[in-house]
């Protein structure tokens, strides 16, 4: 899982050319939205978009994982729990 | 009812000019619009986060506007922000988006997407200064001062706006450029009349520097 979660960081970085943020900065629980790393609505449209190409996860409505957008750790669980077999492995 | 010029960024070709003094001089590849941008950004001192995501256009307008709200006679920061209002001009509309997008089609990028109108400069600008009046932007063949001018003065005499961020913005494949002005009613010991005549020599004013 916390290698998962590094990962997440990464990704996370590079998807939304955050250029001023260090993944290493990024607290695993903070929020992604509003406080915290200060994501906006079409930051949640890239994040399904990241979550499809890295993990073959399809995401059909976006208000079903409002959840796994809470931090990097909830969605770490939904990529852990969502993503195929071969992929997650 | 009398206009005038407070106070304009030129950019083009690596350089910025405010108010005719070059603020930024670009070394390296000047046609790098990216380099260009980021560079001139540090340079700056600048710090929203929000420059990052966006597009190169959208990039451009906001280093270009950087310093024209506060400046000259103070209409801008005392104007209610409905009374602020913003009319910009470009040629080749959102072109470098327009591609990047089309480029993705396999999976396209939300992020991208949201940039392929011009307009979306206008949504930019609007948030960082705050500007919540009249809005429009003329996609137009080559620079066009005598539209910019008449539709801003057009909305001073019909009481729609108290100060206009005014200017062109393009930036394509091949080049970039951006004239922003600000346009309020009242004469300074600085401002210059605005008319079409004036924004024109603004503009081409500074083509030996770039050209040279």
């Amino acid at each position: 899982m916390e290698t998962l979660i590094e990962q997440l960081k990464v990704q996370i970085v590079e998807q939304l050319n955050l250029v001023d943020v260090n993944p290493a900065e990024i607290g695993t629980d903070e929020p992604l939205f509003g406080e915290g790393l200060g994501l906006d609505s079409i930051d949640g449209l890239e994040l399904t978009v990241l979550l499809n190409q890295q993990y073959g996860i399809k995401v059909s409505n976006p208000a079903s994982i409002r959840e796994a957008f809470a931090s990097v750790r909830t969605l770490a669980e939904f990529v852990q729990k969502n993503a195929p077999a071969e992929v997650a492995a | 009812m009398k206009t005038y010029i407070q106070s304009y960024c030129r950019i083009q070709d690596g350089v910025i000019l405010r108010d005719g003094e070059v603020v930024y001089e670009h070394i390296g590849e000047t046609a790098d619009l990216d380099a260009f941008l980021t560079a001139a950004y540090q340079q700056a001192g600048l710090s929203y986060s929000k420059f990052f995501k966006m597009d190169p256009l959208c990039r451009l307008a906001i280093l270009a506007a950087e310093g024209l709200p506060g400046s000259g006679s103070g209409a801008f920061e005392t104007a209610d922000p409905v009374q602020r209002a913003i009319v910009l001009g470009n040629r080749t509309s959102s072109i470098l988006s327009d591609r990047r997008h089309q480029a993705s089609l396999d999976c396209p990028s939300p992020a991208v997407f949201v940039y392929t109108l011009p307009s979306i400069m206008i949504g930019e600008l609007s948030i960082r200064h705050n500007i919540q009046g009249e809005n429009s932007l003329f996609v137009t063949e080559s620079f066009d001062p005598e539209t910019l001018a008449a539709y801003a003065d057009d909305l001073f005499a019909d009481g729609l706006c108290s100060a206009c961020l005014c200017g062109w913005i393009d930036a394509s494949p091949e080049s970039y450029e951006a004239l922003l002005y600000l346009v309020d009613t009242t004469p300074t010991a600085v401002s210059r009349p605005h008319t079409p005549d004036e924004i024109r020599a603004i503009y081409e004013e500074h083509q030996p520097y770039f050209y040279s």
